[in-house]
């Protein structure tokens, strides 16, 4: 009974709106048209896939994942059966994930055509940047997932995109110009760790954490796994968030 | 109900003492800030530094593999064989597999020859047709101890890397940043392949450079090398990985004769006398940024000696 359950939610996520498959092959699209028209190195492809793929495609895809659920009122039934909603947040996050998971090979797989195509041997680290971009984008899609929670409609992307893009800014300007050597460090910290791995996860794509990383590097595989621990942690943190506001709040029967 | 709690608490903790290792072992090292990347030198790993060159020096031949990679693209491979007293060939490989340029030291004479298109020709240059960019050669006297095979490497094809050790001190080149080593460290052992290795660090230029050797402990010659540079912009890292290393191995004087077949066209590089000034000319103005942020003009300093220094570091 469990499995048809989380059978059911997972299905939805690739369901719930009609644009999510426009969005899916607008998006691979969009790779093709960067391969073809910029014949990117390596490092480009997977930088923009890291982007592109990793970031802003989880947005896309979490848009209102709650939010519409909460402004139709539909959560409010959803709330009356004898399911934990927790539940349902779990199970649509594995959804999302496996969305990602999806087409992220699928991104992955039409790039090394491409270069086998057009300029072979441009592709040799992508399957470092897809791994990097798999672990952000569930980061991302957490994150935006709990504040589908809260914010409500289709917002919730809005409202983290630009949180990211000004958080990042001002802390950023605020660390380097105004605080002083040791507290700038910390507030970095605080960003790095706490906020979406982007930086991190970067460093673990570009081969950082092993053959080209800036030491001697005998801890090649404890960097890469130290990195990807943290990142389903910080994941699991988002979630455990949104599942406790989610299972909290009292949800009215009207329309918000 | 118990059970549940103290199995949840067991969760969270487990996953805090994970999270605090992940952040213990991701903190940033003391390698990106240049000033803690300067060594100081030990006598013992110094002396396994100079065994290196003392070796490469010494022998009567050497042949060896190396692939040379940088983050985010694929490597190029480059086989090379050195004999005594001035003997050298270079066969370069690029990124995609396909062989590029050769480079040959007939002992007096170097050569590079492109069976493809030389690299060295523009592709958007209109006045050279394309069936005339192949099957090109350059050549230039070459003294003992006086070339750099390094430099030459860079023009055997279009995303070749400058090799880090370069292949001239075998026959007795030093290259320019010696003179400014820190200080050399060792940093233990490691193996590469099955081959036992001693690693070493030296900084060079206050840590403008760094490179870690992964030295065989049988031959002491390089298995690994990397090189981090450190600049304004960041940090590049490269990486060599040698291979079928033989010392004092016979070679086939074959290997070090090469001369053009008829129809092949001798690539000349345009004279850079042509583009100086010449004297009594008048100079053309330009204008730079200054230090203290104002600007600097060359026509402010007319009719007074102003002398160009320029120069990098590295």
């Amino acid at each position: 009974m469990q499995s048809i359950r989380a059978y059911e939610l997972i299905k939805e996520t690739f369901l719930r709106k009609s644009y999510i498959w426009i969005v899916h092959l607008s998006w691979l699209g969009i790779y093709v048209l960067f391969g073809l028209l910029f014949l990117p190195t390596g490092e480009e492809v997977g930088l923009f896939v890291f982007i592109w793929g990793g970031f802003f495609l989880p947005l896309v895809l979490s848009a209102g994942i709650f939010g519409d659920d909460v402004a139709s009122g539909r959560i409010c039934v959803l709330a009356t059966r004898p399911v934990w909603l927790g539940e349902f947040y779990i199970y649509r996050l594995l959804g999302l994930s496996l969305q990602g998971a999806v087409h992220l090979l699928l991104a992955g797989g039409l790039m090394f055509a491409l270069d086998a195509l057009l300029q072979p041997g441009s592709s040799s680290s992508l399957g470092l940047w897809l791994f990097s971009s798999w672990l952000l984008f569930n980061a991302c899609a957490a994150l935006s997932t709990s504040l589908s929670v809260v914010v409500k409609g289709a917002y919730n992307s809005l409202v983290l995109l630009l949180a990211v893009v000004i958080g990042f800014l001002l802390l950023d300007v605020l660390a380097g110009y105004w605080l002083e050597r040791g507290a700038a460090d910390a507030v970095r910290a605080v960003v790095r760790y706490a906020g979406p791995p982007v930086s991190l996860l970067n460093r673990l794509a570009k081969g950082e954490y092993g053959k080209y990383s800036l030491g001697v590097s005998k801890c090649d595989l404890m960097k890469t796994v130290a990195c990807t621990v943290h990142c389903l942690i910080l994941t699991t943190a988002y979630c455990v968030v949104g599942i406790l506001i989610l299972t909290r709040r009292q949800f009215s029967a009207q329309r918000e | 109900m118990r059970k549940t709690i103290y199995i949840w608490t067991a969760v969270v903790l487990a996953g805090l003492v994970l999270e605090s290792w992940a952040i213990y072992t991701l903190r940033l090292s003391g390698e990106r800030w240049r000033f803690k990347a300067i060594v100081k030198d030990e006598p013992a790993a110094h002396a396994l530094y100079d065994r290196m060159f003392e070796t490469m020096r010494s022998a009567k031949s050497l042949s060896y593999e190396y692939s040379y990679s940088s983050p985010g693209e694929k490597s190029r491979r480059y086989m090379i064989w050195l004999k005594k007293p001035n003997y050298f060939r270079v066969e370069a490989f690029s990124a995609q597999g396909w062989r590029s340029g050769t480079l040959v030291g007939d002992g007096n004479n170097l050569w590079v020859y492109w069976p493809g298109d030389c690299p060295l020709i523009d592709p958007e240059d209109e006045e050279v047709p394309r069936e005339a960019r192949s099957n090109r050669y350059m050549t230039k006297p070459t003294g003992l101890g006086r070339h750099s095979i390094g430099h030459v490497v860079l023009d055997l094809g279009r995303g070749m890397g400058m090799p880090i050790v370069d292949p001239s001190t075998f026959h007795g080149y030093t290259d320019s940043l010696q003179p400014y080593i820190d200080g050399v460290a060792g940093r233990g052992t490691d193996r590469i392949g099955r081959e036992k290795c001693d690693v070493i660090e030296v900084s060079i230029m206050n840590a403008q450079r760094t490179w870690y050797f992964w030295l065989s402990q049988e031959d002491h010659l390089p298995r690994r090398i990397k090189q981090i540079i450190r600049g304004a912009w960041g940090n590049g890292v490269d990486v060599e990985d040698w291979s079928h290393v033989a010392i004092d191995a016979e070679i086939a004087p074959q290997k070090f004769v090469w001369s053009p077949p008829a129809d092949w066209q001798r690539y000349v590089a345009p004279d850079p006398e042509g583009e100086l000034l010449k004297a009594g000319e008048v100079a053309p103005d330009f204008e730079l940024q200054a230090v203290d942020g104002g600007t600097i003009k060359l026509s402010d300093y007319r009719d007074k000696v102003v002398w160009l220094y320029v120069w990098r570091s590295g």
